[in-house]
């Protein structure tokens, strides 16, 4: 038997299976450095931002406290906000909302500006939210068992994989030079301040690049108003 | 200390709970929000833009080296020129797995 599915959907799977396999590398190192295996199973459900859990963790492991750890994490999550307000019209309204703003995450935000029509965004955004919110903890809870048996993910090239992933779907919207600038902008400045200052900060930072292209997107806008 | 760790996770959960809620209905707060809606929108791409070059680069604040950098630079090019996302991964996995068994770091 043969189930057609389409290249989204297909994308948003193999996305999941490697945050499952992130996740089963993530658990079984957090264990390795002698951080009890809950902590990084619940911050996975609860949390939901790789990022800053993989953060939390290893201020633990490093014998920081875990209020540090707790406003580092908020830091790193602080890009959620915007990220909101992109996703607004796809996290669902009422009680909906909720699950659906627990959901929003890198992936399922790229995933979602990677549509085109609404109805696409909000099926890319649910699907892969809730395909993450099962593989994630699943791989953490795997890793962390089983860890034992894993040798390093890194001679696999499995660390490029979300860069990568994030790149593929953000990079194609870019659809204006003034866009494209602007995102080569953000990075080099996120780039550029990451050895200097707290983790979460540089990326937060890279926003500023909008400010010095706004002029030049209200001039974008009107042009293709125009057109 | 058991107290100390469940209540610094709950605010992590929470905190972040309540930057993805305050930005999805941040219109309804913000008088002339859209005014802004457009600069919004472009933050959330630029952030991921920034992720995706901070993760590539740096490995728990230190650079992370050439393998990964080379691998997601060309699965970047590809994006760019819209090659399908399963190929834009495989390029990127398989360039940097590559370079790391010829010994590039």
């Amino acid at each position: 038997m043969v189930f057609k599915i389409d290249k989204v959907t297909r994308s948003i799977l193999l996305v999941c299976l490697i945050d499952g396999i992130v996740g089963v590398s993530f658990g079984a190192s957090a264990v390795n450095l002698g951080v009890e295996l809950w902590i990084p199973f619940v911050l996975s459900i609860v949390v939901l931002a790789g990022a800053s859990e993989f953060l939390f963790v290893s201020v633990l492991a490093a014998g920081g406290s875990p209020f540090t750890a707790a406003l580092a994490g908020l830091l790193v999550n602080a890009r959620h906000l915007p990220f909101g307000v992109s996703v607004k019209n796809e996290v669902g309204a009422g009680k909906q909302r909720l699950l659906g703003c627990h959901l929003m995450n890198d992936e399922s935000v790229a995933f979602a500006l990677a549509q085109s029509s609404r109805k696409e965004r909000r099926r890319a955004y649910w699907l892969c939210g809730l395909g993450i919110i099962v593989c994630w903890p699943l791989g953490i809870l795997v890793g962390g068992l089983f860890g034992d048996l894993i040798t390093h993910p890194e001679s696999f090239g499995l660390d490029a994989l979300f860069p990568s992933l994030i790149l593929a779907l953000v990079l194609p919207n870019l659809s204006t030079i003034n866009k494209k600038v602007t995102a080569l902008f953000g990075a080099l400045i996120a780039l550029l301040t990451t050895p200097f200052l707290p983790v979460g900060l540089p990326v937060l930072l890279s926003s500023l690049a909008l400010f010095f292209t706004t002029k030049r997107v209200k001039a974008d806008t009107k042009k293709s108003e125009r057109a | 200390m058991t107290l100390l760790l469940i209540f610094s996770m709950a605010i992590l959960a929470l905190g972040t709970f309540a930057f993805r809620y305050f930005g999805s209905v941040m219109e309804q707060y913000v008088p002339d929000f859209q005014r802004y809606e457009e600069l919004l929108n472009n933050m959330g791409m630029v952030l991921l833009i920034s992720v995706a070059a901070v993760v590539m680069i740096y490995e728990a604040g230190a650079f992370a080296g050439w393998a990964r950098c080379i691998g997601v630079v060309t699965a970047g090019g590809l994006a760019y020129y819209r090659v399908n996302i399963l190929g834009v991964l495989f390029v990127g996995t398989f360039v940097t797995a590559g370079l790391r068994l010829l010994g590039v770091p």
